[in-house]
C-alpha cells in the first residue's frame, strides 16, 4: 500500500509539473479565489488554434472590482514580478496600471503574465493574462498590435 | 480386560492432562469402540479436539501449498494500478491540451472562434496601451521633443 502511495504521489507530481502554470500568485485570480468566476470572464485556448501565434496556451480573465480587489490582483502581480526573468511595468497615481512579465524556465517556452488595469468612478476594470509559448515579447507585440 | 473404573479413571486423568502418550493412546482406542453412556462427554470432548486438530493440519497443509505472494508480483500490481491511474490522467490532460472556450459571467461557450477574435482583442489592447504608456513617459522625461 506504501509503495502504492509512493508511485502514485510520484505520478501526480509529475502530471502537476506539466500542467502547471503553477507558483504563479497571479493563478489564484484566474482560478476565481479574489473575484467569484462567476462574476468574471475568463477566456481560455490552449492546442492547436494557437499555432499561428506560436503559442501553446493563452488564459485571460477580465474583472471589475474596487480598491480592495486591485490591491490584491495588484499585490499577486508584483510578487510575481520579483520572479520574472524581464518586466515592463508602469503606474499612474500610485497605482500599478500595465505590467507584462517574462518568465523564462529550462523549456524552450516562454510564459508571460500580462496585466492592465483602467479605473472609472472608482472602480478598476482589470484584464490579467496568461500565455505560453515559443513566441517571443517582440513576436508578439508585432502580430498583435493594432496601432 | 481391564474393568469401566480404570477407563473412567484414565478419563478423568486425561481431562488434568496427566495422561502419558500410551495411556492417551489406550484410552482413545477404548472410546473407539464402547457405547457406554458414562463415556459420552469424554468421547465428545474427544471428538471435538480431534476436529480442531484435522482443521489445523489442513489448514497448515494449505497455506504451505499456496504460493507465496512474492515482492516483485506486489510491485507489478502497484505499477499495473498506478500507471492505469496515469492513464486516465493523461487522457483528460489530452483532452485539456485542445481545449477552448469563454466563460463569461457563469455561462461558456465553446465558440474556438469568438475565442481568439476575443484573444486578438485583449492583447491589441495591452499591446496599444503598453505603447501608450511609453509614448507617454517619453514625452513627461523629454519635453523637449
Amino acid at each position: 500500500m506504501k509503495r502504492l502511495l509512493l508511485i502514485l504521489t510520484a505520478l501526480l507530481l509529475s502530471v502537476w509539473t506539466v500542467s502547471a502554470q503553477g507558483r504563479l500568485q497571479v493563478n489564484a485570480v484566474f482560478d476565481g479565489k479574489v473575484v467569484p468566476a462567476k462574476q468574471m470572464k475568463e477566456t481560455f485556448i490552449v492546442g492547436s488554434q494557437l499555432q499561428p501565434y506560436n503559442l501553446r496556451q493563452y488564459r485571460s480573465v477580465s474583472l471589475t472590482g474596487d480598491d480592495a480587489v486591485l490591491a490584491e490582483v495588484t499585490r499577486r502581480v508584483l510578487a510575481d514580478a520579483e520572479t520574472a526573468t524581464d518586466q515592463e511595468v508602469h503606474y499612474q497615481g500610485g497605482n500599478l496600471i500595465y505590467a507584462i512579465l517574462t518568465f523564462q524556465g529550462d523549456t524552450d517556452d516562454n510564459r508571460y503574465v500580462c496585466y492592465q488595469c483602467a479605473t472609472k468612478a472608482g472602480r478598476h476594470s482589470i484584464t490579467l493574462v496568461y500565455m505560453t509559448g515559443p513566441a517571443t515579447l517582440d513576436d508578439l507585440k508585432k502580430l498583435f498590435k493594432s496601432k | 480386560m481391564k474393568n469401566k473404573s480404570y477407563y473412567l479413571d484414565l478419563a478423568e486423568r486425561w481431562f488434568d492432562a496427566l495422561l502419558t502418550e500410551d495411556e492417551e493412546r489406550e484410552l482413545k482406542a477404548f472410546l473407539a469402540g464402547t457405547d457406554d453412556p458414562d463415556f459420552d462427554e469424554v468421547k465428545a470432548v474427544a471428538g471435538f479436539f480431534a476436529t480442531g486438530k484435522a482443521v489445523a493440519a489442513e489448514k497448515a497443509s494449505v497455506d504451505a501449498h499456496r504460493p507465496p505472494v512474492s515482492l516483485r508480483f506486489r510491485w507489478v500490481a502497484a505499477v499495473a494500478v498506478a500507471a492505469s491511474l496515469a492513464l486516465v490522467a493523461a487522457i483528460g490532460l489530452r483532452h485539456r491540451q485542445n481545449d477552448c472556450y469563454i466563460l463569461a459571467y457563469g455561462e461558456k461557450s465553446t465558440d474556438s472562434q469568438a475565442a481568439l477574435a476575443d484573444m486578438t482583442a485583449t492583447l491589441a489592447g495591452l499591446f496599444d496601451e503598453g505603447e501608450d504608456v511609453g509614448v507617454e513617459l517619453s514625452d513627461l522625461f523629454n519635453p523637449a521633443l
